[in-house]
């Protein structure tokens, strides 16, 4: 068995390997070459990816101000006029949730005062959704003409 | 050391140097396409599949670990391409028959391989191997040739290492008898 394994060690070593015909590895590259020119050429100018983060950048923006800039209005404790609509809506659900008693169970009471929103946490969360945004809009990779 | 200088290689290509991927191909082209000629037993498609092969390892080096060898690497990539381009054709009866083989003198072949030519010799091996089923002859080339263990085989080619000892040991047995056949001179003279 040995004896056997050498010999056809020694024969395949001897035959070696087949080559290709000459030129192979400059088509290969050529291929690369001309695929990779293919596919710059077809890229838009600002990629639908980065067109998206930037919409709802704008738009997280711009929602953030309506809901959380006061208004100047005293009365409504500075809310905006958007926020004092929320503020109502959610009242009215929890008022309806706070007459349902189930056996064993009671839902907190929730009054008007306890629903308010902190403008600064809408001012934090809309910070964090701008840097998330600016992350993935330098992170995403685009190759340019 | 070879393993170094591969990755050193596959650092600069990653950076978008053309050349050092270049390189590479120069230095395993004939590995590749050897592999691929093992399978497909046909020279155009070889090289379609030793092409392909490199260019599929271009737009995956990023994927490429650097703990492992990057021969067997590419060897996995084009062994599968080509076990792949086999299944779209329909496959070539390989197994052992007649053929004519002219470029032997007579007088050569009834003296058994030994009194041949080196280049002869080589040929005949070539074609002898090509005589022999795709993955006899694929396991014999990495195992005598690229000196591989049958657990990098069986990573390489997906057989199991149980499978890859039966290829094995059904491949020198065909290799040996194609090659007394093509010579017609007994196995004792040389074993």
């Amino acid at each position: 068995m040995n004896r056997e394994k050498d010999i056809l060690k020694k024969w395949l070593d001897e035959a070696g390997h087949q080559a290709p015909s000459p030129g192979f590895s400059s088509r290969v590259l050529a291929t690369i070459q001309a695929q990779e020119a293919k596919r710059a050429v077809f890229k838009p100018a600002v990629s639908p990816l980065r067109v998206k983060l930037a919409v709802a950048g704008i738009a997280a923006f711009f929602i953030g101000i309506i809901l959380f800039v006061p208004n100047g209005n005293t009365q409504t404790g500075g809310a905006s006029d958007y926020t004092l609509l929320v503020q109502n809506w959610l009242q009215n659900r929890a008022s309806d949730a706070s007459q349902l008693v189930l056996d064993g169970v009671s839902w907190p009471v929730l009054t008007p005062s306890d629903l308010s929103f902190n403008p600064l946490f809408g001012y934090a969360l809309l910070a964090m959704a701008l840097a998330i945004l600016l992350k993935a809009y330098i992170s995403t990779p685009f190759r340019t003409e | 050391m070879e393993v170094e200088k591969d990755h050193k290689l596959i650092k600069a290509s990653l950076e978008g140097d053309l050349t050092a991927f270049g390189e590479l191909v120069r230095q395993y082209e004939n590995y590749a396409f050897n592999l691929a000629m093992k399978v497909t037993k046909n020279r155009e498609e070889a090289e379609e599949v030793a092409q392909d092969a490199f260019i599929k390892v271009y737009k995956s080096l990023d994927s490429f670990r650097f703990e492992g060898k990057f021969s067997a690497w590419l060897y996995t990539i084009v062994y599968r391409e080509s076990i792949t381009r086999l299944r779209k054709r329909k496959p070539v009866h390989t197994h052992t028959e007649e053929l004519p083989d002219n470029i032997y003198l007579e007088s050569e072949c009834e003296d058994g391989i030994d009194r041949l030519t080196r280049t002869n010799r080589s040929a005949l091996i070539h074609k002898a191997l090509g005589r022999l089923k795709p993955e006899e002859a694929s396991v014999l080339t990495l195992f005598y040739l690229e000196e591989m263990t049958l657990k990098e085989i069986d990573e390489i080619t997906g057989m199991r290492v149980g499978n890859a000892k039966v290829h094995l040991h059904r491949g020198r047995k065909n290799l040996l008898y194609v090659v007394q056949t093509m010579t017609k001179a007994p196995l004792n003279e040389w074993l």
